[in-house]
């Protein structure tokens, strides 16, 4: 029943994110119709300016246009980019599977430390993990992935050859992933310590140490599902900034992702890109929301 | 007990105000017989590579950084708490239409939104700090409907509302002031994050106007020269971390 | 456990990238080449692919640019003219597609017509061409606007030269031809084996770096042979560097101000003059560590440039807008009629010399009283032509077919499709007139002189800076000597260390 609600939530969210944006992206000020002729130098004459009206429909009510473009979206059919003059859909499948893999890979590594890391720091209040996580939190914060970006890059690329960032293996991604994850470890480990030190203050909490349990066992038992149930909601909001740093990032290290491509897109008003990635962020962010909803499902009653 | 360490929070607001009226010299004068120069009387923390004062250029970037802070915290806190305390408030299919909207801005990737807003209206504090804001409405609405449902659970409100203090009263009286210090400590948590968002935008070459310098820009301004003169980079990282820093700390717990 | 799982993830990791970036092995050791920009595909006729695909040395025109800026013939032989629109193209004989198929007069004509039929910008200088192969290497061209210098318009960058097959795809000439395709990423090149010196030509491997620092370290790193367009604050760095080399050339691009004359304030020609005297150009040549001042509107390794650097007087300055009714008040601010002079100034972040000029031609025009307000704006082409600008800093290539004809004609003639500044003078355009009929290059310089003198008098711009551009070389290729701006970036010889 649960899973089946989820489905209908996204597939509805994401039909309402459509509309919107279509709806933004059709109020912008510029013509399409001028900036394509311009791209792509046509001949600015009225059979071509008709010609370019008629195939997207410009002149007809707002439903309907949105109507066809959502019909021709789903068969697959997402429009040429004003850019580079080919179709969108083929340039999403050339780039998406990199942007993914830095993201899921940078995502997925957070939680795998944060868990062990957050817990020493509940354990020991005030101990050196303790201070350590919490000035690495203040950092990531503070200073953008990209300078931390650019100086590990001078370090272990320049002055030490550790990593070669630019070559077209996975040591080229080591500096992406690290930073993604670096960020979303120092919030998570955050997150996760701080519920457990709340479950920590709770009476039944004393009690079990009153009955002889260590405390860190203690901890864990009564403390472990409750804090990852709290590090699992904060992650949405952790996937969320992850796809706005990962372009930050392609931009910087030259990968061929799709964020870099968003972002020359967006200087050149190239509405089909930008109709469709808004589109393909809402749906992983959907489906991520959706993982994480379930997750939460199955933890929920294992709380204290 | 939480302590609220104000002092050094306020102490900073003020030095970014004060900064928007004086300034030690002109930020915008240039001298190129004096640039890249090292921190000296005239200038405490040195020259840039067009000899502009560093420090002057500082000041009046904190003032601009503040209006980013201040709009997105405007917006999106402000924002996020009025949805969220109605949601909890209101109930039912109202309820559920505010919190389902709030999760579809939390889908809209935030820098589309940004990107968007900047590159049609102009990358300046305002539009970037609606932009972020506006981001940031969906969480906020969802983290101030938790709370507030859950104060709404509170012995202490149900007393208030079976003796008949009615919505507004409710909300002024017991909501708010119980749900601000959680929220500030969001917001502090986050104030480092929308300085380093901002400078982020600047840095995906929409183009920081040079001549109206905020931290974010001048952080992506300066980063040409991060290894030759990198401590024209340092000032405005440290300035931005130290923010970040007292207000994290102002608001935070523990 | 966590081990094994981080195995996992960086073996997924590699498998993604592996898949993603599937390479051919090659026989020798690939050049790399790093640059800001790159194709956006691989159709010659769409957008501005023409020029992308000639700059990575994978096609040619009919007549190009030398490096002393000289236009010379390259696929074709000579151009003879048999009447105000006939024209007689002689091919060299011997060349061939990268496929093997000749290039032909039918191909060559097949090409351009269709290039003529999907790209506005080919229309520019002559109208509609037509092509008729009188025999394999003769074809006669018939224009539709009288054209007196033909080998300048086949110089152009959108009539490069391919063959069109029947699938629409295209072959090229250039002694590079495609191997592989990343559009808007990375391109595999590999000597084209019908292009001489296929032999001891290496293959290439061109990538796009949309960030000039990360173009820089990926330098450093010893993961370039060749960048191009380093940025100027970083060469005092890389020169101490013993395995680099950098050199630095001048190039065609020039910087300079639109002065919008459709401005109420800017109306006044004495207003404009004294903007242009305002300038210190010497002081933004300081600001972007290079350049030289500018003589006028060409680059001064073109025989049609001007010799002597534009003036900078800023008392006269100060004099014209007295002159012309903007008088200084107490805190120095030029006012007239109650109305205060200000200025919006504009650049666009995909040149950052000019940004970075942003703010030193704010501080000069600050002491003669005119309050500038600046504005980045990316979407440079489409604010100049909405006219919503005051002073719009621009960077142009004047001229990219080794004429000078062809920069005045489409910026400053009345009405034309790049005037942006609404410059309409019909002396101005008379003296443009005369290139119609002019086909001695002497002479054409002459008139271009003529020209550039009203527009110092008129001042519609502002002719600032001609630009120094930087590149750095590996060992591998510290024999590469730039030239052609960057419509040339690689050519039939790169100064290979064979």
């Amino acid at each position: 029943m649960l899973p089946a609600r989820i489905t209908l939530r996204t597939v509805a969210s994401l039909l309402a994110i459509s509309l919107v944006a279509f709806a933004v992206i059709s109020a912008m000020p510029s013509d399409p119709v001028a900036i394509a002729i311009r791209a792509w130098n046509l001949p600015p004459d009225g059979a071509t300016v008709a010609g370019l009206r008629a195939q997207w429909g410009l002149d007809r009510p707002f439903l309907e246009r949105y109507g066809a473009w959502l019909s021709r979206f789903v068969r697959g059919d997402w429009g040429i980019s004003f850019r580079t003059g080919e179709p969108v859909l083929q340039e999403f499948q050339q780039r998406l599977p990199l942007t993914l893999t830095i993201a899921l890979s940078g995502l997925a590594l957070a939680p795998l430390f944060a868990i062990p890391l957050g817990f020493f720091a509940a354990l020991h209040p005030r101990g050196l993990v303790d201070r350590a996580t919490r000035t690495l939190a203040v950092f990531v914060q503070a200073v953008p992935s990209i300078w931390l970006g650019l100086i590990l890059l001078y370090v272990l690329g320049v002055q030490m050859r550790w990593i070669r960032p630019f070559t077209r293996d996975w040591t080229g991604l080591v500096l992406p992933i690290g930073l993604i994850a670096l960020h979303s470890l120092a919030v998570l480990t955050r997150v996760y310590r701080r519920d457990l030190l709340e479950i920590a203050r709770e009476p039944f909490f004393r009690t079990a140490l009153a009955k002889g349990l260590g405390r860190g066992a203690a901890l864990w038992r009564h403390g472990h599902a409750h804090a990852l149930y709290a590090m699992v909601s904060t992650f949405r909001a952790e996937a969320s900034w992850a796809v706005g740093s990962t372009a930050a990032l392609e931009v910087l290290f030259g990968l061929p992702g799709i964020g870099q491509f968003l972002v020359e897109s967006i200087a050149a008003r190239d509405y089909p890109v930008l109709q469709a990635y808004v589109m393909v962020v809402a749906l992983w962010l959907l489906v991520l929301n959706a993982g994480v909803a379930l997750c939460l499902a199955w933890l929920g009653p294992r709380r204290a | 007990m939480k302590r609220v360490r104000v002092l050094p929070a306020l102490a900073v607001l003020a030095l970014m105000l004060v900064g928007a009226i004086w300034q030690p010299h002109d930020p915008d004068a240039i001298d190129l017989a004096l640039r890249f120069a090292p921190p000296s009387f005239g200038h405490s923390l040195g020259t840039d590579q067009l000899g502009r004062d560093v420090l002057a250029r500082l000041m009046v970037g904190g003032w601009r950084t503040a209006v980013v802070l201040g709009c997105v915290a405007a917006i999106g806190m402000v924002g996020g708490s009025v949805f969220g305390i109605a949601a909890a408030m209101l109930g039912g299919w109202r309820a559920a239409l505010i919190l389902r909207t709030a999760e579809m801005f939390i889908v809209v990737p935030t820098l589309v939104m940004a990107l968007t807003a900047t590159a049609l209206f102009g990358l300046n504090p305002v539009t970037a700090g609606a932009a972020l804001g506006l981001a940031g409405i969906g969480p906020y609405t969802l983290f101030a409907h938790a709370l507030a449902r859950r104060l709404l659970g509170e012995p202490f409100v149900q007393a208030a509302r079976a003796l008949g203090v009615g919505g507004p009263g409710l909300v002024l009286r017991h909501l708010v002031p119980n749900m601000t210090p959680v929220l500030f400590a969001h917001i502090g948590a986050n104030a480092g994050l929308a300085t380093t968002a901002y400078a982020a935008l600047a840095f995906l070459g929409l183009g920081a106007d040079p001549s109206r310098p905020d931290w974010g820009a001048m952080l992506f301004e300066y980063r040409a020269f991060i290894f030759d003169h990198p401590l024209l980079m340092v000032w405005p990282g440290l300035a931005i971390a130290v923010v970040a820093a007292t207000l994290n700390a102002a608001f935070d717990a523990d | 456990m966590k081990t094994m799982l981080r195995a996992l993830r960086l073996s997924a990791a590699l498998l993604a990238s592996a898949a993603g970036f599937a390479t051919i092995a090659h026989a020798a050791e690939p050049l790399r080449v790093g640059a800001s920009f790159i194709a956006s595909g691989l159709d010659p006729a769409k957008g501005s692919n023409g020029w992308a695909l000639a700059s990575h040395g994978i096609g040619e025109n009919l007549f190009s640019v030398d490096k002393d800026g000289v236009l010379v013939p390259e696929l074709a032989d000579r151009a003879d003219r048999i009447d105000t629109l006939t024209w007689r193209v002689t091919l060299k004989p011997g060349r061939a597609f990268s496929d093997g198929t000749p290039v032909s007069a039918e191909a060559v004509g097949a090409a351009l017509t269709h290039t003529m039929a999907n790209n506005k910008a080919a229309l520019a200088t002559g109208g509609i061409l037509r092509f008729e192969a009188e025999d394999p290497l003769t074809i006669k061209v018939t224009t539709e606007r009288p054209v007196p210098l033909i080998q300048a318009l086949f110089a152009e960058w959108p009539l490069i030269v391919y063959g069109l097959k029947a699938d629409g795809s295209a072959v090229f000439s250039g002694p590079y031809a495609v191997n592989a395709f990343k559009p808007d990423a990375e391109i595999e090149l590999v000597a084209n084996p019908h292009f001489d010196g296929a032999e001891k030509r290496s293959p290439v491997t061109y990538r796009k770096f949309a960030d000039a620092q990360a173009l820089t370290l990926a330098l450093e790193a010893g993961e370039l042979d060749l960048a191009f367009g380093l940025p100027a604050e970083s060469i005092a760095r890389l020169k101490n560097d013993p395995e680099l080399t950098v050199k630095s050339f001048p190039v065609g691009y020039q910087y300079l101000a639109y002065l919008n004359t459709r401005q109420p304030a800017l109306a006044d020609a004495r207003v404009r003059r004294a903007i242009d005297l305002a300038i210190d150009r010497a002081q933004l040549a300081t600001a972007i560590h290079g350049g030289l001042p500018a003589t006028g509107a060409y680059a001064p390794y073109f025989p049609f440039a001007g010799k002597a650097a534009r003036p900078t007087d800023a008392t006269a300055a100060a004099a014209l807008l007295d002159d012309a009714g903007w008088t200084a008040g107490a805190d120095g601010a030029r006012q007239k009629d109650g109305a205060p002079l200000r200025l919006t100034v504009l650049a666009y972040p995909q040149r950052p010399d000019l940004v970075a000029m942003l703010p030193v031609v704010k501080a000069q025009l600050a002491p003669l009283g005119i309050a500038v307000e600046t504005k980045i704006v990316e979407n440079a082409n489409d604010v100049a032509a909405s006219g919503d600008y005051d002073v719009f800093l621009w960077a142009q290539h004047t001229a990219p077919s080794g004429d000078p004809a062809f920069f005045l004609n489409s910026t400053f003639r009345t009405g034309a499709g790049l005037n942006f500044t609404g410059y309409s003078s019909l002396d101005f355009d008379q003296i443009l007139d005369g290139f119609a009929n002019e086909s001695d290059p002497a002479k054409r310089a002459e008139i271009a002189a003529r020209a550039q003198e009203k527009l110092f008098e008129d001042a519609p711009v502002s002719f600032l800076l001609s630009p120094v551009w930087h590149v750095g070389l590996s060992k591998a290729l510290a024999g590469y000597e730039p030239w052609g701006s960057d419509y040339h970036v690689l050519r039939a010889e790169i100064g290979e260390a064979n």
